[in-house]
Order: structure tokens, then sequence, then C-alpha cells
């Protein structure tokens, strides 16, 4: 949310604002296995802001509990990373901002409870990551909200 | 009646995909496209969503592994009438669902909206497609909304798409 006062919104402050959505249909990831689901650049002068990150977590493909790859990590994530050497295809470090979950259910950050903005030009990504040692079932839905330069 | 848009009406507003690039969707399968939790006082606005099939393939039979190709007269024939996992569902189908139960089969399940359905025919032209037009619907009981595609034929893997959004209103 906005902590300035509320004022009409110009058509050029309008121009400026750009959701962009994110959309990783249901997906099944391997053990141990990391996926981009999105990376985009910021300019100069450009902000950018997580609206919403939901991460669906399906179903397992086993019906004991799963074990963990790597016990100090939730089962399964979706985060923002900066900088371009942080996502591969193997876990990656901490996330600037994300959502996780040991259970399936549904996981989900938004503006009023979450708010998230990067002001610093470079690559960024939207990872979703398994650390269970079966294969999972995931969905993710968010948007981005880039405000550029005047 | 007709206002002005302030800042706090455009921060309050968040635009959430429900998209599906082109998918081989096995039948009688389904999948979540999307999903959405809200909590009150939030609403969630569903106005757009259509869904395209953009092929099929055999996968029993003579047709086994053979797509359905249109003839000379840019009919899709399908040579074995594609069987109905749910009759009078039509040939695959988008719901919203509150509460998706993974373990029950998404037709044993209660829509909060009346499905997005491409009919049953055994003739069709590709794409052939599906949208729900453009009346909006206000979701607004808190919950997890989860927009499922389903395959509703026996013998026919349908290559499919989506493209479609709901608003959140985070007040």
């Amino acid at each position: 949310m906005s902590l300035s006062v509320p004022s009409f919104v110009t058509r050029e402050q309008y121009d400026r604002t750009l959701d962009v959505p994110i959309s990783l249909p249901q997906t099944l990831l391997d053990p141990g296995l990391s996926i981009v689901v999105n990376a985009f650049d910021i300019p100069d002068g450009a902000t950018m802001q997580i609206r919403w990150l939901c991460l669906h977590f399906v179903r397992a493909s086993t019906t004991s509990i799963p074990t963990k790859i790597n016990n100090g990590r939730q089962g399964v994530s979706a985060g923002l990373y900066g900088d371009s050497g942080l996502y591969t295809n193997e876990l990656p470090g901490s996330a600037m901002a994300g959502v996780s979950t040991d259970f399936p259910n549904t996981a989900v950050a938004m503006p009023v409870s979450f708010p998230f903005a990067a002001k610093s030009p470079g690559t960024y990504a939207l990872v979703v990551q398994n650390n269970f040692s079966c294969r999972v079932e995931v969905v993710v839905t968010a948007s981005l909200r880039i405000t550029l330069a005047t | 009646m007709s206002s002005y848009a302030t800042t706090d009406d455009l921060d309050s507003r968040v635009d959430v995909a429900v998209a599906l690039p082109i998918t081989d969707l096995p039948a009688d399968t389904w999948l979540v496209v999307s999903t959405v939790k809200i909590d009150t006082p939030q609403t969630l606005t569903y106005r757009l969503a259509q869904l395209h099939i953009l092929g099929a393939i055999g996968v029993s039979g003579a047709q086994l592994g053979q797509a359905v190709l249109p003839n000379a007269d840019g009919l899709c024939v399908f040579p074995t009438a594609p069987g109905e996992v749910n009759g009078g569902l039509g040939l695959c189908w988008l719901g919203v669902y509150q509460g998706f139960d993974p373990t029950s089969p998404p037709v044993a399940q209660t829509l909060s909206e009346p499905t997005v359905s491409v009919p049953y025919a055994q003739t069709i032209v590709l794409p052939a497609s599906a949208d729900r037009g453009v009346v909006p619907i206000v979701l607004s009981a808190p919950g997890t909304y989860s927009f499922v595609l389903y395959n509703n034929t026996t013998n026919y893997t349908l290559r499919v798409a989506v493209a479609g959004q709901v608003r959140v209103n985070v007040a």
C-alpha cells in the first residue's frame, strides 16, 4: 500500500505503471530441482514491487512423509533472487523475499502483509524449488509491479 | 457512477494471470492452471477466461499417437467419436473451485462459477474455443480458489491453452 496521501491518478502515472503477470501452471518438480519461473531486468530509476506471490503445493509423489534434502529449508518454496549468479539448477541461496511450505497447501504473500520493493537496477528472478527427496507438483501465481522512472 | 481513480485505488488492485501455454493434457486428467488465496475483506473479480483446443492426439486403437488434422474443408473430424468421462460436460473445461481437493476428481467437487467449456462434437474447427464473456463475478468468501482445467475425453490427448485474468482487491 502506498504510504503517501492518496491523490488522483494521472495518465502519466498510469502509463508508467506496469503490472507483470507471472504464471507457472501445475508443474512436476524433480527432487532438489529449482526452476526459474521468470527473470527480468529493472532499469535505472525504476522500482519493482512484488504485488502478489502465491505458491500452491498441490501434491507429492509419495503418500508417506517426504524427507528433505536440506533440513534447514522448507520443503517447497518460491522466492525472488537478485543477481544472475544466484539461480542455477541447484538449490539457490537465500531469497530476497518469498513464501514456502512443508505441506500440500497454499502459501501466499500479498501487499498488505508482505510489502517488498526493489529499487536497485539489475536482473531479478523468481525461482521455485523442491527441497524434498520426492517429486512434487506446484503452481506459482504472481504479479509484479514495475514503476518506470519519470 | 463514474469517478476518478486514486493512487489508493491503483495500489489496492492486483491483476493476476490465469494462463497456460500450449500443453498436452492427457485424457481424463486435470491440472491446476492458477491459484489465488484471499482473506477477509479481500475480493476476487473474475471476468476474463478463454480456453482453446489447438489439437488432439489419439491414445488408443488405430488412432494411437495420431494427430487429428484438418481436412480439405478445414474441419477436424475425430476418427473415433470422443468418449466423454462425464456426459454432457463437453470436451474440455476450465472451472474455478474453492478449496480444490487434488484427491478427488473435479466433477465431484463444487464449482464457484459455471465452467468455461468447449462443447462436445465429433467435428470441430481448430482452434476450438470457449470463453466466459465479460460479465464479472465477485468472489468474496475467504479461501483458496483454484482454476482447474480438465480433459473430459476418454480417448484423446488434447492440446490446450488458456488465457485469462482475475483481479484481486486487497482493500
